[in-house]
């Protein structure tokens, strides 16, 4: 194809590519654009998205609590220690009318402040493995682009700046310019950088229960 | 090999980041609390404590694992493995222990920052483990410059900053304390540099000369940098530490071993005066490194004995 993937993601944080190539599979593209991660070893690398009733889906995901409403925004596994870098959405079958929704971290960086961000400490609401690990909200490295990690509901504030720090990514982001893409036709494709954008899934109206989206996340971009 | 065992994931009892958070989590348990006040320095003790072992797991977690011949679990778990011994609980190395390696492990952490370390994290035991209100009425300005620049070091060596761990606020009065002690520090090593040049003044020109010759003599025979006394002129010696490896180069049959030093304390015979310190060496332009060059005979460290000597070399052809 004649776009970089990469440069793109590099540069906007996100890409929308229409239909391409519908025919193939979600993890033969993914492999095109870069190196596939199996985040659970026992599962499939590509996970199906389907709208779920609150009350079919467990209580402790993002259907469970929200249903076919809007999903708050979020960063995947932000509660992980290492969240997947990058994440390809691919439409299977869309609605024009339910976008995935996105904002640009950087801007929410800039808006409160690397500062208190860095040093913001939060954990996850529930301990994995047994224990209870702390996080910073973002985590600037060296070698490497800052991570930015968001889940009001995954993440809890683990200290009085983690506290700070939450609420004022809760005012900037209800406040905040949101960029919509819409997944509509098969083939559509979209890749986030899961280290810099905060995404949501718009609500999903009545009739629609048939939207199927396949996630794939990817470690790097070729 | 062709098969490999693979570690997991370094748990939280080791993994530096774990560490660092938890340091960055005591840091901020002082935010609402005046620098005088005894919770203040307890708080920042136990966040340098956090601090040093994050910086040493940040160079292996397996270097804060207690190991012992026969109690290797933590070690063990410490490099990523799940410790099969019963009842296990991981261990770790004591705190002064962290900042002796810290000092030989990492260049800039030198043994004022060693001596520092330890002796806070003494006072933050005497603190918890006695009845000694260790950090009652101990004035901010006492150990904050110190505290500071270890924090400094630490944070240098995770590729981080003061900014980092203390915020933008904090950080720059950090550094402005730092940079004020280095001051201080450099006030009292001048003071002391002129008395002992009064002192000497006050000598006669032979007793002078009598006493610069023994020091010369002296600082030819014993171990030790040899360099000018800031105050007499007489020869004088720097002592230090060996900072990175040693350099090893193979020279007309001999092997020529460099290694660097960073100067710990000076000492003249003559006129009695005694520096210690890096940072008040420093002030005098005694803190420069020095090399120490050894030599050995090549042949006495690598050259094998030949069981078949004068024959020609093995060929299993013939």
């Amino acid at each position: 194809m004649g776009i970089s993937v990469k440069s793109n993601v590099d540069c906007d944080g996100c890409i929308f590519i229409e239909g391409y190539e519908p025919g193939r599979s979600s993890a033969e593209i993914a492999a095109l654009f870069g190196k596939v991660l199996s985040v659970w070893d026992d599962e499939d690398p590509v996970q199906d998205l389907v709208p779920i009733d609150k009350n079919d889906a467990a209580p402790n995901t993002y259907s469970g609590i929200f249903g076919r409403d809007r999903f708050p925004f979020h960063t995947d596994l932000a509660h992980w220690r290492d969240p997947p870098r990058y994440l390809m959405l691919r439409c299977v079958k869309g609605y024009v009318d339910i976008p995935t929704l996105v904002i640009d971290g950087h801007d929410l960086v800039s808006a409160i402040g690397p500062d208190l961000l860095n040093r913001a400490l939060v954990k996850p609401r529930r301990p994995r493995d047994g224990r209870f690990s702390m996080l910073t909200l973002r985590e600037p490295e060296d070698d490497r682009p800052a991570l930015i990690r968001w889940d009001e509901v995954y993440l809890k504030p683990a200290s009085k700046l983690g506290e700070l720090a939450m609420s004022r990514m809760k005012k900037e982001i209800a406040s905040h310019r949101v960029i919509e893409t819409t997944l509509a036709e098969p083939g559509d494709t979209m890749i986030i950088d899961n280290w810099r954008m905060l995404h949501a899934r718009a609500p999903v109206p009545a009739g629609r229960e048939d939207r199927l989206i396949e996630r794939t996340y990817l470690g790097e971009l070729n | 090999m062709k098969k490999t065992v693979t570690p997991g994931p370094i748990d939280t009892n080791w993994n530096a980041e774990d560490l660092y958070n938890k340091a960055l989590l005591y840091v901020g348990q002082t935010e609402d609390l005046p620098s005088d006040k005894w919770q203040y320095a307890l708080w920042m003790s136990l966040a340098l404590e956090f601090l040093a072992r994050a910086a040493l797991s940040n160079i292996n977690p397996a270097l804060l694992a207690e190991a012992k011949t026969d109690q290797w679990s933590s070690l063990y778990h410490a490099l990523g493995f799940t410790p099969k011994e019963q009842k296990y609980s991981p261990k770790s190395i004591a705190i002064a222990d962290v900042f002796k390696r810290l000092n030989i492990i990492l260049d800039d952490f030198t043994a004022e920052h060693e001596n520092f370390g330890i002796v806070h994290t003494g006072k933050r035991n005497s603190e918890l483990h006695s009845g000694d209100m260790a950090f009652e009425g101990v004035n901010a300005s006492t150990w904050q410059p110190r505290f500071y620049a270890v924090c400094q070091v630490l944070l240098a060596s995770m590729g981080k900053s003061l900014e980092d761990l203390f915020g933008k606020e904090e950080a720059q009065g950090a550094l402005k304390m730092i940079a004020a002690a280095a001051d201080e520090g450099a006030k009292a090593v001048h003071g002391d540099v002129a008395a002992h040049q009064k002192v000497w003044a006050a000598k006669s020109g032979a007793e002078q000369k009598s006493l610069s010759e023994s020091a010369a003599v002296w600082a030819t025979r014993q171990e030790g940098h040899r360099v000018e006394c800031p105050a007499c002129e007489s020869q004088a010696l720097v002592h230090g530490e060996p900072v990175g490896s040693a350099k090893q180069q193979f020279q007309d049959g001999e092997i020529i071993e460099t290694r660097e030093y960073l100067p710990t304390h000076f000492e003249c015979i003559a006129c009695g005066l005694k520096i210690t310190g890096l940072s008040r060496l420093s002030v005098v332009k005694l803190g420069d490194r020095y090399k120490k060059t050894q030599r050995y005979d090549a042949s006495e460290l690598y050259v094998s004995e030949d069981d078949y000597e004068g024959y020609a070399d093995d060929n299993n052809e013939r």
